[in-house]
């Protein structure tokens, strides 16, 4: 099946109430977009957590175990979105947690091993407020 | 250059302004025109770059004058003029939109599946390239460019 990049999400994964949330991206711009589209989406997280690469997000989600959900670039230094998700799921604690992946980069093969790695969604940048609520829908009670 | 060469360079700059137009439309509040390319291009204060590589190898540029830097930032951060903005955040609001104009042009041009790969975005201290698309964006000026090598 391929995937569909306008804001996909699969639901393999039980949902729960959600009172942490972590963004994974290089750019610190982006992360305040995000928490920008997350109000303007009316989607309400008590806690809002953020990490550079995916060596900050390994780190945040040790140190913050009750993180619901996690949103992370693909294209970062040090340890790339696709190898953060393959370092989840290797932690058996954090089997389940849901995981999408926001990027510019919507090639298939790409996304298609971003799933096989166990990412659970997609949204393409740029995105809308919409996007995002349909994405995240699935996952935020 | 043959006519299908300049189709195809026609076609590469139609990708390319659409696919700043999305990025603007979407996520800079305020909005953007585009003066096009014969408009004069800024005096460079910010100049973000992010390389494609594989099959398909070039360089995109973004550079902005430093009302256009910062009124982009403030565009895609939803800030008002008063509110604080550091150098740092103008920076990487611009590296980020050169990211994002990266990765729609890419799809555009060289399909979901193309070979191409993008680099992390840099800043460069360079003036604009010639043959630059010019964009306003609220008060200042943006320039766009690519530059291909295969």
């Amino acid at each position: 099946m391929e995937p569909d990049v306008s804001g996909f999400a699969h639901t393999t994964t039980t949902t729960k109430p959600m009172n942490k949330l972590l963004i994974v991206d290089d750019s610190s711009t982006m992360r305040k977009i995000i928490m920008r589209v997350l109000r303007q989406a009316e989607i309400s997280v008590d806690n809002i957590l953020e990490a550079g690469n995916g060596v900050e997000g390994m780190q945040q989600l040790a140190s913050n175990p009750d993180v619901g959900l996690v949103l992370s670039d693909v294209n970062m230094p040090e340890m790339n979105g696709l190898e953060f998700v393959k370092a989840i799921r290797k932690s058996h604690a954090k089997d389940k947690l849901p995981i999408i992946m926001v990027t510019t980069e919507s090639g298939q093969g790409l996304l298609t091993n971003a799933l096989e790695e166990g990412a659970n969604g997609f949204v393409c940048k740029p995105f809308t407020p919409e996007t995002i609520r349909s994405a995240l829908e699935p996952f935020v009670g | 250059m043959d006519a299908s060469q300049a189709q195809a360079v026609g076609a590469l700059a139609e990708d390319l302004r659409a696919s700043v137009q999305q990025v603007l439309a979407t996520m800079v509040e305020g909005g953007c025109d585009c003066l096009g390319a014969d408009a004069s291009a800024p005096e460079v204060a910010l100049h973000a770059q992010v390389d494609f590589q594989g099959a398909h190898q070039g360089t995109l540029s973004i550079a902005c004058d430093a009302h256009g830097a910062e009124d982009l930032a403030r565009g895609l951060l939803m800030l008002g003029p008063e509110d604080p903005l550091a150098p740092e955040e103008v920076a990487d609001a611009l590296k980020e939109c050169a990211n994002m104009v990266a990765g729609v042009l890419k799809t555009r041009a060289f399909g979901s599946d193309g070979d191409a790969r993008l680099s992390v975005p840099r800043l460069q201290s360079a003036p604009a390239p010639a043959g630059s698309l010019v964009w306003r964006v609220r008060g200042g000026t943006m320039a766009v460019a690519l530059r291909r090598e295969s």
